[in-house]
């Protein structure tokens, strides 16, 4: 080792001196009295004439758990004190098992004998190479200066002794043993930090001296294996259970878990939930990124990561303080004020980040409501499992629910970030992920899977491929997509799952160009490819074009109409046995997609649900067919005031099967040889297939979020990971396969179209089979044989096949590495969390407020502003100059957004926007709707008597601010009130952009309107033509909190400049902003180049 | 009703020696010092800290003649109005609250000015006012209490020491000559705080700090 920081430490580095009572600076908690107030107000003097007396304030107690002081009345006192001792009680036994849950990880660095054990078998059995080095490293961390573990015992000793105290007291509840031991249990908790932090330094020294080894382990593996096996055992934690670990110290330290279980006070709980809140996202993100490394996006999108976890720690701090005031009533409109949409909108943002795409998109507004959809679910969950578990067991129900608190934040974050990512990486085998190739998502699911919280188990690493030397296929572009959508018929999904499959396999897949209207029901998420069982024929006439369809003499539905009939009566057992149904207009459907309906449709789920549980009694009742008079006679008869309704709604709903993709023949590129894919039995190579088609009916629903072990035993490999993708929504290749090329194989001069993808993710297009068989001659040169001359290689798609996404046929990853700084930098969020600090954080950049504004279309040209009737536009520039703010108008002059940062305060940063108004003369121009945003990376903090306080308790309303005073309503004097603080609360819609027109569909992409009846559905806005949907902007709301100066009551009021409201928004929120699409671009200022979409 | 024979009173809360004897016409030193009263003055520290339950002896009225001359002016002055009332404001940490504007409000007449040096509130009231208000500070920002006169019972009674307490901010419970637990909290507190022995005993080492604290 060149420089060891760790050999060259000095003892006395490691030394720290015990705290002593009259240093401790402990934090005012969330419950009891706000401060020691003065006289009482509903103090009684007894009091007599010609005597002296005095009068003093009421004695408040100081009570300390967690680290924090809580002022009660001494009645209080009196009737909590077994409360109170109950904290403490548990306070101390969570200090002491903190304590040595961290003595024992200090162990394995200060006596690594075990660890070089495990790391040696977990990280470089394979790597012989690595072992000296490593070896090497534990040689020095053994002999290097060290904290003494002694410490650990000596606060263990001290705290069992508490322990021991808290027992005694529980005879005793005397206001002075409550308050010692809470003193005491701050002061062990103080030296515990100081030990903590000796411990942390020596651990950074020893990982800055590990990185020479985990770079030389780098070049010998991928970098996944170093980060995912080496680094989690260096710190002696898995990353994402470290995650957990660390929410719940920020839950112990928020003071909340037991006293919000003790007191069940809801200002406790508040508490808790706003350092979450606030806390826990930035936090997180950086441990989940140093798991799941370069998957997420760098810079702004990072503060989108916040952004969206923040969202997904309230909606389950929300979400639980409902459960627990309403219990399990909640309704859907519950569960929308609480963020749904919101929630859903991010998603999607990130979902198009990671997986391509525009927000807009179907497919990605589709997985972003499942996301959301099953994030809640799990949510849901979690939080009735507790209520029920408190009912059970005669506990409070915060008790049971903080308890798995920490653990429910990771599940929604693998529900989120893992499963976009997994979606992701279960496409790698089809979709190409980025420009060079890389293929780093798929470390991203191996992360998940070596995680030892999703499994239970570590997972061996996989073998890498020695085989990826093959120059990495590119990304689909948007015109590509448009091209082989108009000239194969393919959906873009399909399309490009195609191409990757024949460049993973290496092979030419021929293909029966499918029917156009394919490519429209393939989008739907309701509809399904046709499984194995239903043979029928789908129709290529008439109103239903593209779906299965019932065929009759009166309603041909294909050219050869009598042959797809003869087929569908040898379909009816078949399509009755499982528990398919045929609309009035022929369409073969299942019921099971009306419920997929209604999960696609919240606002018209009920009726969706009904619908499915009618059809299904009526299944029962031996009707299936709807086109029968008889059926439809049983449903009027049995449902006389649903029948009418529901046939109307079953029209209307977007259900069906469309057709399976045919294929023609499949070749090995590099052989020529034919493949044989399978004649379509079960336990044939398209297994793979087989089991798809089996999700696909619905009965094996194995969505993104399930657990991999809870994968059928079919749908295993040999080593127990799952052999396909965990996806139902989105139709694979495989899905599409029903039956292989033997049966379809073509003859000269036969069938119609065929299409040809290669291996270097070119397409062709042939009219017929001998065109097919010319240009194959062509492409692969001498490798070409006739048709009779081919051979037969063998399987293909044999279990850990390349198109197996959990196979090892993996890129070399060279992801961002964990290294000293990422981890100081954890720290450094976890370290700067502190509760009730002051200040506003950092200024946001003016860049970040500038594009917010021109990114919605507003513009700061002064031509624009001419076109405000009455204003004094001229001098705007120094009119901004001298107020530090922004201000820009939409082209029709109807809206003006001002805007400003807080560098000082936030009562500044309102006094300038309300002078910036005031200077502009904007309250003289009519029809001038004036919206006021706010931007600031400020520190919400909570307290029990605020919501979400900004800064300290004085808001900084000065004198200096007088000129504003009846402009800013949070200025104005109230009598008998003062102003406490600023603070936010829920959401405030600001300027949003108009909804532009949907752009009409090109009649070149889509059949006539009087064919088709898809054609008012469908637009090509699945092609990424359609305009980006903006939706409502929201900022946070700003609320004044006034103090009732006797009573001491607080009121909350919305702030409003000039009778606007004011919308705050963080730097996340601002960069998040600067991703709106750009649309009525100023002339001379030209938005930089991102993503798009927000929020809505 | 007129005062014209001599009876004995029994004392009920709020009653002071100065409220009966304004009403029966006497200086409250007249019935206070009578003789009828030494049992009582013996028991009792001072005329206006009375207990419920206390009889207190009113003499009649005895009518006497003054002789003065016609065709002048004569001021006659009626002894023992008005009454002082002293109270101090202490803050949390028992800083008074010194020069402190106040709002006094007795029997709904309000008068303001400003605490003493000392945090002390020294102004002539009716003997025989019964209820108040005060509110130290901007809206009462530093103090705001309601006042009940003659409320004070002695410091040898159980109420006496629950509304010392109380007016020491001490004890906010019930005045209800109850040793509760609260009460217990209190003295137990009061005692560390002036490093008495621990516990919660009421013994005279209790009783004259509480007394010194209260200044009464």
């Amino acid at each position: 080792m060149p420089h060891s920081p760790l050999l060259h430490a000095k003892p006395k580095d490691y030394v720290f001196e015990p705290a002593q009572a009259e240093q401790l600076r402990l934090e005012q908690g969330a419950y009891g009295e706000r401060f020691r107030s003065p006289v009482a107000p509903q103090q009684q003097a007894l009091v007599s004439t010609s005597i002296e007396q005095v009068c003093r304030p009421t004695i408040l107690l100081e009570i300390i758990f967690y680290s924090k002081i809580h002022l009660v009345t001494p009645e209080e006192f009196v009737q909590k004190a077994k409360d109170y001792h109950k904290i403490l009680r548990d306070e101390t036994l969570l200090l002491y098992n903190d304590i040595k849950d961290n003595r024992k990880i200090y162990q394995e660095w200060a006596e690594p004998d075990g660890f070089i054990e495990s790391a040696v078998t977990n990280s470089t059995a394979a790597f012989a190479a690595a072992t000296d080095a490593v070896v090497g490293f534990f040689k020095a961390v053994k002999r290097a200066p060290k904290p003494n573990i002694n410490e650990f015992d000596k606060l263990i000793e001290r705290t069992t002794k508490i322990a021991y105290d808290v027992n005694a007291a529980s005879t005793a509840l005397t206001y002075e043993n409550i308050h010692e031991i809470g003193i005491h249990l701050a002061l062990i908790r103080e030296d515990s930090r100081r030990l903590y932090k000796a411990v942390d330094l020596f651990r950074n020294r020893a990982i800055d001296s590990a990185e020479t080894i985990t770079k030389g382990l780098e070049t010998a593996e991928g970098a996944s294996f170093q980060v995912l096996a080496l680094v989690p055992t260096l710190t002696g934690m898995d990353p994402l259970r470290e995650a957990a670990y660390r929410i719940s110290l920020i839950v112990l330290r928020a003071g909340g878990r037991s006293a919000g279980a003790a007191l069940a006070e809801t200002s406790i709980i508040r508490e808790l939930c706003g350092v979450l809140k606030a806390d826990v996202p930035p936090m997180l993100v950086e441990v989940i990124s140093s798991v799941l490394r370069g998957a997420i996006p760098k810079g702004a999108g990072k503060e989108l990561l916040i952004f969206i976890v923040k969202q997904e720690v309230e909606f389950l701090c929300d979400l639980a303080l409902m459960v627990n005031e309403r219990g399990t009533n909640l309704t859907e409109e519950d569960i929308k004020q609480l963020g749904l949409n919101r929630l859903t909108s991010c998603l999607s943002e990130l979902i198009s980040r990671l997986l391509g795409g525009r927000p807009s998109d179907t497919g990605v507004q589709r997985l972003a409501k499942s996301l959301a959809e099953n994030t809640i679910n799990t949510l849901w969950r979690d939080v009735l499992t507790a209520r029920e578990t408190a009912k059970t067991q005669g506990r409070e129900f915060w008790d049971v629910f903080l308890a798995e608190f920490p653990w429910t934040i990771v599940k929604i974050i693998q529900g989120t970030f893992v499963g976009v990512l997994q979606r992701n990486a279960s496409r790698i085998a089809f979709e190409p992920h980025t420009a060079d190739g890389q293929q780093s998502s798929l470390d991203v699911l191996k992360a998940q899977k070596a995680s030892s919280i999703f499994t239970g188990q570590r997972l061996t690493q996989p073998t890498p491929n020695p085989n990826s030397k093959r120059p990495p296929l590119g990304p689909m572009s948007v015109s590509e997509y448009r091209q082989w959508s108009q000239e194969l018929y393919l959906h873009p999904d399909i399309a490009g799952q195609l191409r990757r499959y024949a460049h993973d396999s290496e092979q030419f897949v021929a293909f029966r160009v499918p029917s156009r209207a394919m490519a429209l029901h393939a989008s739907e998420y309701t509809k399904r490819p046709k499984p194995l069982w239903l043979k029928a024929k789908s129709a290529t006439l008439g109103d239903c074009e593209g779906l299965v369809t019932k065929p009759t003499i009166a309603r041909p539905i294909r050219p050869d109409n009598e042959a797809a009939v003869v087929t569908w009566e040898k379909s009816i057992e078949s399509i009755k046995k499982n528990g398919a149904m045929v609309r009035e207009d022929g369409v073969v459907f299942h019921p099971d997609m009306l419920r997929d309906a209604a999960k696609a449709n919240p606002a018209d789920s009920v009726p969706y649900q009904r619908a499915a549980q009618i059809l299904a009694e009526l299944q029962a009742k031996g009707h299936f067919d709807l086109t029968t008079h008889g059926a439809l006679e049983a449903l009027h008869q049995s449902y006389p005031h649903e029948a009418a309704a529901l046939r109307q709604l079953l029209q209307q709903a977007r259900v069906g099967y469309y057709p399976d993709l045919d294929l023609a023949e499949v070749f090995d590129a590099n052989t020529g040889d034919r493949i044989p894919v399978g004649a379509g039995n079960e336990k044939d190579p398209a297994e793979l297939a087989y089991l798809q088609r089996n999700r696909s009916n619905l009965d094996q629903t194995v969505n993104i979020n399930d657990d991999v072990r809870n994968i059928p035993p079919e749908a295993r490999g040999p080593d127990g990971k799952p052999r396909v993708s965990l996806d139902n929504t989105s139709p694979h290749v495989q899905s599409l396969f029903q039956h292989g090329a033997d049966n379809e194989y073509y003859k000269p001069g036969e069938g119609g179209p065929i299409g040809v993808i290669g291996p270097d993710g070119r397409k062709w297009y042939f009219k017929n089979r001998d065109d097919f068989e010319a240009g194959m001659r062509t492409i692969l040169g001498p490798k070409y044989r006739d048709p009779g001359q081919r051979n037969v290689r063998g399987i293909l798609m044999t279990k850990n096949s390349k198109d197996d996404p959990t196979s090892g046929a993996m890129a070399k990853g060279s992801g961002e590495r964990i290294d000293t700084a990422k981890f100081n930098r954890i720290r450094w969020y976890y370290e700067r969390a502190r509760q009730d600090s002051p200040g506003l954080g950092a200024p946001v950049p003016s860049y970040d407020i500038w594009m917010s504004l021109f990114q919605r279309g507003l513009s700061i040209e002064p031509h624009c502003f001419a076109l405000a009737p009455g204003g004094r536009w001229n001098d705007l520039h120094a009119i901004l100059q001298k107020h530090g703010t922004f201000a820009a108008i939409d082209h029709d002059a109807k809206n003006l957004v001002i805007a400003g940062a807080t560098p000082e305060s936030f009562a500044n940063g309102l006094a300038r926007l309300a002078r910036t108004a005031d200077d502009l003369g904007a309250l003289s121009v009519p029809h001038l709707t004036l919206w006021f945003e706010l931007y600031s990376s400020h520190k919400p903090v909570t307290s029990d008597y605020i919501l979400n306080r900004i800064g300290g308790p004085d808001p900084g309303v000065s004198s200096a601010i007088d000129d504003v005073r009846s402009a800013v309503t949070a200025f104005a004097t109230k009598p008998g009130h003062q102003m406490y603080a600023f603070a936010l609360d829920g959401f405030h819609p600001t300027y949003s952009p108009p909804q532009p027109a949907p752009i009409p569909p090109r009649p070149d992409l889509l059949p006539p309107a009087d064919r088709n009846r898809l054609y008012r559905e469908h637009t090509v806005g699945s092609f990424g033509l359609q305009p980006p949907n903006f939706g409502q902007v929201e900022g946070q709301k700003l609320l004044a909190a006034w103090d009732h100066l006797i009573t001491r009551k607080l009121t909350f009021e919305e702030v409003k400049i000039l009778g606007r409201p004011v919308a705050i928004f963080t730097a996340g929120l601002a960069a998040c902003l600067a991703n709106v699409e750009p649309m009525g671009i100023p002339s001379l200022i030209q938005p930089r180049e991102r993503p798009s979409l927000l929020v809505s | 009703m007129a005062n014209t024979e001599d009876h004995h009173h029994e004392i009920t809360q709020g009653e002071t020696t100065v409220q009966l004897a304004l009403a029966a016409g006497h200086h409250w030193s007249t019935v206070w010092q009578h003789g009828q009263n030494a049992s009582l003055r013996h028991l009792r520290k001072h005329h206006n800290v009375l207990f419920p339950g206390d009889r207190l002896f009113i003499p009649a009225i005895r009518p006497r003649q003054v002789s003065k001359p016609t065709d002048a002016t004569h001021q006659f002055v009626r002894k023992g109005i008005p009454e002082k009332f002293n109270l101090q404001f202490l803050d949390y940490d028992n800083k008074p609250l010194a020069n402190a504007p106040y709002v006094l409000t007795l029997d709904g007449f309000a008068s303001t000015g400003n605490l003493d040096a000392d945090g002390w509130l020294r102004v002539f009231v009716r003997p025989d006012v019964r209820s108040g208000r005060i509110e130290v500070g901007p809206h009462g920002s530093l103090a705001a209490c309601d006042l009940n006169f003659g409320h004070l019972d002695p410091l040898s009674t159980l109420t006496g020491l629950q509304a010392r307490l109380r007016n020491l901010g001490r004890y906010d419970g019930p005045i209800d000559g109850e040793n509760n637990d609260l009460l217990k909290e209190a003295i137990r507190a009061f005692r560390l705080a002036e490093d008495l022995p621990e516990g919660d005993e009421i013994d005279d080492d209790f009783r004259q700090r509480l007394e010194t604290n209260h200044r009464s």
